[in-house]
């Protein structure tokens, strides 16, 4: 029945709200990650379809709430002063360009290590790719000293003083972030809907700084999310009150045929 | 006597209707610019009862014979405004509208969840060109998008570039416009310029439907429905009444 329909869809996007909000709070400590919101519409309230006074309609929902979309919210994370070498965080626009072994990728978090390889990747393991679009290798026998504001790679030798610089790291950009897909790990991937990644240098025009020694935590705002915990839960119970309602009258109606 | 059977029964159609207004209404707490939408209960034409059965007829006085359901209204209230510090967040303070251009030709809405599609062009949320002054789209170069600010009266701009003026419009009637679902609305109604209205960045309008009046009208109708089905009952039992005692004789 239509009229029951109008109810579940609410109880729906509630609970899709909340899931939205729980994936927020579990990833409060993530470095790079970015907050989700559900976006709500609501169906079109066609009051004859759903008393069925109306036929030949084949729309199941006359009525409610829907899940449209998830907007990736992309503000700036706060920063985390580290003073570690091989932590970077990007201040404003630009993603650093990653390469998982599978496929390019894109994140936003910057705990970097060298692997046993001397190939600096990401805390999953993913290389980090260079404006050249190569990975950038640490020569044996040197370390990473730092990585300045454009992205480069400085190294030193082991017991030595002098910089040697071994590439830079690059950033991307996208015309519509929206459209990106999140794979997990703080990772994005390109899609047909972002447009094509523009790669670029930090600190050059649309990009921002790459600061090292800083890690970018999670923009995950706690009171909020909290707020819009205890909001949904309401919403929640209010759509189940409507419901049992309706329930209950439309026993009654079926009272007049005893 | 059948005639009471019916007024009470179109009473029970109205007061469901009330209800599931009421339950769409709820349905839609959390979605951004959304408009309360009201069922209004009116008497139905009312009829004139005559005595007919001496020479002279007269008037006995009328007679209301049912329930109807007056087309549906959308509460034009000013749902409060919540921060959310996006750049493409737009609030509209005052009974304003924006233009949004969809696949039927343009149609409107008060959610101002918004982005910019590859190439620049602002959108809604599923896609919908938001129309600039004079229907044109909005174009903001990507690379600038982080200093993108936009003014009270909808002015788009990044440094002293202009990137165009959002349309904003009201209605005569904002009572009367008709909900598309997703957001938008439609109307027949010439859209007129909203000077009153301002627009405000990093902040979305919240629904406007007051959660403490629906609840009590959906018990209110809970129990007018209750009443009228009791009211269907009594016609029914008197009926029988009829039929039984009188053929009895």
């Amino acid at each position: 029945m239509a009229s029951y329909e109008i109810s579940a869809s609410g109880i729906r996007l509630q609970q899709q709200i909340l899931d939205t909000v729980a994936n927020n709070i579990s990833n409060v400590n993530t470095l790079g990650y970015k907050a989700r919101r559900a976006e709500a519409a609501d169906i079109k309230f066609n009051l004859h379809h759903i008393l069925e006074l109306q036929t030949g309609e084949d729309d199941p929902q006359s009525a409610g709430g829907l899940l449209q979309a998830t907007t990736k919210l992309w503000a700036q994370g706060p920063a985390q002063i580290t003073d570690r070498e091989l932590d970077v965080a990007v201040f404003g626009e630009g993603f650093l360009r990653v390469n998982t072994g599978a496929e390019i990728a894109y994140t936003r978090s910057g705990s970097l290590n060298v692997d046993e390889d001397g190939m600096l990747v990401t805390s999953d393991g993913a290389y980090v790719l260079g404006v050249d679009g190569a990975a950038i290798q640490v020569p044996e026998g040197s370390s990473i000293a730092r990585i300045d504001d454009t992205g480069n790679v400085l190294a030193v030798e082991v017991g030595g003083v002098d910089e040697q610089n071994i590439g830079q790291i690059g950033l991307a950009r996208f015309e519509n972030p929206q459209g990106l897909l999140a794979t997990g790990d703080s990772l994005f991937s390109e899609t047909e809907a972002s447009g094509v990644a523009i790669a670029g240098v930090a600190g050059g025009e649309g990009y921002g700084r790459v600061v090292g020694g800083v890690l970018e935590m999670s923009n995950v705002d706690l009171p909020d999310e909290m707020t819009r915990m205890i909001e949904a839960q309401r919403a929640y119970q209010l759509n189940i009150n409507a419901l049992q309602t309706l329930d209950e009258m439309v026993t009654r109606a079926l009272d007049l045929r005893r | 006597m059948i005639r009471g059977w019916y007024t009470a029964a179109s009473g029970m159609v109205a007061q469901m209707a009330r209800q599931l207004s009421n339950a769409a209404n709820l349905a839609n707490l959390s979605t951004p610019g959304y408009r309360q939408v009201d069922v209004q209960v009116e008497e139905f034409q009312n009829m004139l009862l005559t005595h007919f059965e001496s020479q002279d007829e007269f008037t006995l006085g009328d007679l209301s014979t049912a329930v109807a359901m007056a087309p549906l209204e959308i509460n034009p209230a000013q749902g409060s405004l919540r921060e959310t510090g996006r750049a493409l967040d737009l609030a509209i303070s005052g009974n304003g509208f924006f233009s949004i251009q969809a696949a039927g030709g343009n149609e409107y809405t008060r959610n101002g969840v918004f982005n910019l599609e590859p190439g620049g062009r602002l959108v809604t949320s599923d896609g919908f060109q938001v129309n600039g002054v004079g229907d044109t789209p909005i174009i903001i170069p990507p690379e600038r998008m982080d200093e993108v600010w936009i003014t009270s009266d909808g002015t788009v701009q990044a440094g002293d570039d202009v990137f165009g003026q959002l349309q904003i419009v009201e209605f005569a009637e904002p009572g009367q416009i008709e909900s598309n679902g997703r957001n938008r609305y439609i109307t027949d109604q010439e859209p007129l310029a909203s000077p009153d209205s301002s627009i405000h960045q990093g902040y979305l309008e919240m629904s406007n439907v007051d959660v403490n009046q629906t609840t009590v009208d959906l018990m209110e109708a809970q129990r007018a429905y209750e009443f009228s089905q009791r009211m269907v009952q009594m016609q029914d039992e008197t009926l029988q009444m009829t039929v039984r005692d009188l053929g009895r004789v």
